[in-house]
């Protein structure tokens, strides 16, 4: 029997330089960042200053009020995004088996923003004066809790967390949902809001994120010979992966179809990836049999790429062991340059400009790539957008840890 | 009640924290049976109470409040008198 196939027919977004497929893919294609100066908490004390943070985000547009308050920010945007996503599907709920659709979504930190507020408060008032919403709202299955009790699913409902690949993993995992008929439609993504006192402390502590604050949408410089760090960012972003069959039925608006997905792990630190790269190609190489299309038919690579110094140049030697001479051939962007790094959220986001990449035919660019470095010497698509073939995409997420997870999306033919 | 100083700041807890309508809460109204509160509805309020008039109300006392104006009463009694 044909294995079941599994097509994205509904998108939904929130990021730092758009919210909303429209405005979030014409400012990707426009090279427009998101990046700011944190303005929430006072960075003096820190050497990084920027973050990709959304500032024009209305839960209220999304929840009432109450709902609002019983949810924290990331499960906010999953939410939001959620709505977003099943409005652009088209698919009517009330007329579909709930038992069939579940939610499966990533975040790597989970509500660490009212986790920090009730700890401080816990200082201050005791411990005993806590917030019966702390774990509510604070643990991190709360995103694919919400997003099911708000349209009311019933099938799986799970939350995945490795880091920055949480997004990519968790949509690689509705796919083997519906690959395997434990479901027919999947929400599903990924989102995180990191923007906290503590928890950009943390980052900082690292001395992963860029010091160069000024101007802040320069500072994220993916494959960049001056990079020197990411960006932290919040945002989301929800798909509706539904099985091919069911969105044909019902003449669903097809964005792309998902045909691979590939895991890997380099074993290797929990911060610093494998400087050969070896494990993203094998996990690069995975996605593409799982897709069953060999290396020279992928038209477009969206790279992991946080703008550190390690990852870029371990990825860029990944893509050459798998795509060997074609490595130099295929156009890679990294669109972290405008969107900052949005942790568990970055694959989903990442997704979604994948998913626009085949639709409109066109691959968003690297931007602030100014300064080639030897050892990041691919076609990155620098600074300006390009019109291209897009047939088949490839979308990398590597996480702290050396968690690996590879998408391939491709151009749906009916 | 209405229009009593602490039914009021009782009767905006129950409207913006638990989304009750302001029409339903009325002296007698039951928690469970008229407004709806589950349990941890119930804890949710026994917190925002606590919170709004700085007093304690422990959990046997929460228990014996069922109604709108069982709640206000037992706040009354722990406020400070002036």
């Amino acid at each position: 029997m044909d294995r079941r196939r599994a097509v994205v027919t509904g998108m939904g977004v929130i990021a730092c330089n758009g919210i909303g497929v429209k405005d979030f893919w014409s400012a990707n294609l426009a090279g427009k960042s998101g990046v700011k100066a944190v303005t929430a908490f006072d960075t003096s004390m820190f050497t990084a200053r920027t973050a990709g943070s959304v500032d024009d985000f209305d839960v209220l547009g999304f929840l009432d009020k109450r709902d609002a308050r019983r949810l924290d920010r990331f499960s906010h945007f999953g939410v939001a995004a959620s709505k977003m996503a099943l409005e652009d599907s088209g698919l009517d709920l009330e007329s579909e088996d709930r038992e069939r659709i579940g939610s499966i979504i990533g975040s790597g930190l989970g509500g660490v923003i009212f986790h920090e507020e009730q700890i401080l408060a816990g200082y201050e008032k005791g411990v005993h004066r806590l917030n019966p919403l702390c774990v509510p709202r604070i643990t991190p299955n709360a995103v694919s809790a919400q997003v099911g009790i708000y349209h009311g699913l019933l099938g799986p409902n799970m939350v995945v967390s490795t880091a920055c690949a949480s997004g990519t993993h968790a949509i690689g995992e509705a796919l083997r949902k519906i690959q395997y008929g434990e479901a027919d439609v999947v929400f599903t993504g990924g989102v995180e809001a990191p923007l906290t006192h503590f928890t950009f402390g943390a980052y900082c502590a690292m001395k992963v994120l860029s010091k160069r604050n000024d101007p802040p949408e320069k500072a994220s410089r993916p494959f960049d010979r001056d990079r020197d760090g990411f960006v932290l960012a919040e945002g989301g972003a929800v798909l509706i992966l539904e099985e091919r069959e069911h969105a044909l039925r019902r003449g669903a608006h097809i964005h792309a179809e998902l045909t691979g997905y590939g895991l890997s792990s380099g074993a290797y630190n929990i911060v610093i990836p494998d400087p050969t790269g070896h494990d993203t190609a094998r996990a690069m190489h995975l996605a593409i049999r799982d897709a069953a299309v060999a290396p020279d038919g992928v038209d477009y690579i969206n790279a992991h790429a946080t703008a550190t110094g390690a990852n870029d140049a371990a990825e860029t030697k990944g893509i050459k062991e798998v795509f060997g001479d074609r490595a130099w051939q295929v156009p890679i962007s990294a669109t972290k340059s405008m969107t900052g790094h949005a942790i568990g959220a970055a694959g989903a986001i990442e997704a979604v400009v994948c998913c626009m990449a085949i639709q409109d035919q066109m691959i968003p660019p690297t931007i602030n790539l100014d300064t080639p470095d030897p050892e990041c010497d691919l076609d990155y698509v620098a600074n300006v957008a390009r019109a291209g073939k897009v047939g088949v995409v490839l979308s990398n997420s590597f996480g702290f840890g050396n968690a690996n997870a590879c998408l391939v999306f491709a151009r749906h033919a009916t | 009640m209405p229009g009593d100083p602490v039914f009021d700041r009782v009767e905006s807890l129950l409207t913006e924290n638990l989304a009750v309508a302001r029409e339903k809460i009325r002296p007698e109204a039951d928690f469970r049976h008229d407004l709806g509160l589950d349990s941890f509805g119930a804890v949710e309020l026994g917190f925002a109470v606590e919170e709004e008039f700085a007093i304690e109300v422990t959990d046997e006392e929460m228990a014996s409040i069922t109604t709108v104006g069982d709640l206000v009463e037992a706040v009354r009694k722990k406020l400070p008198s002036d």
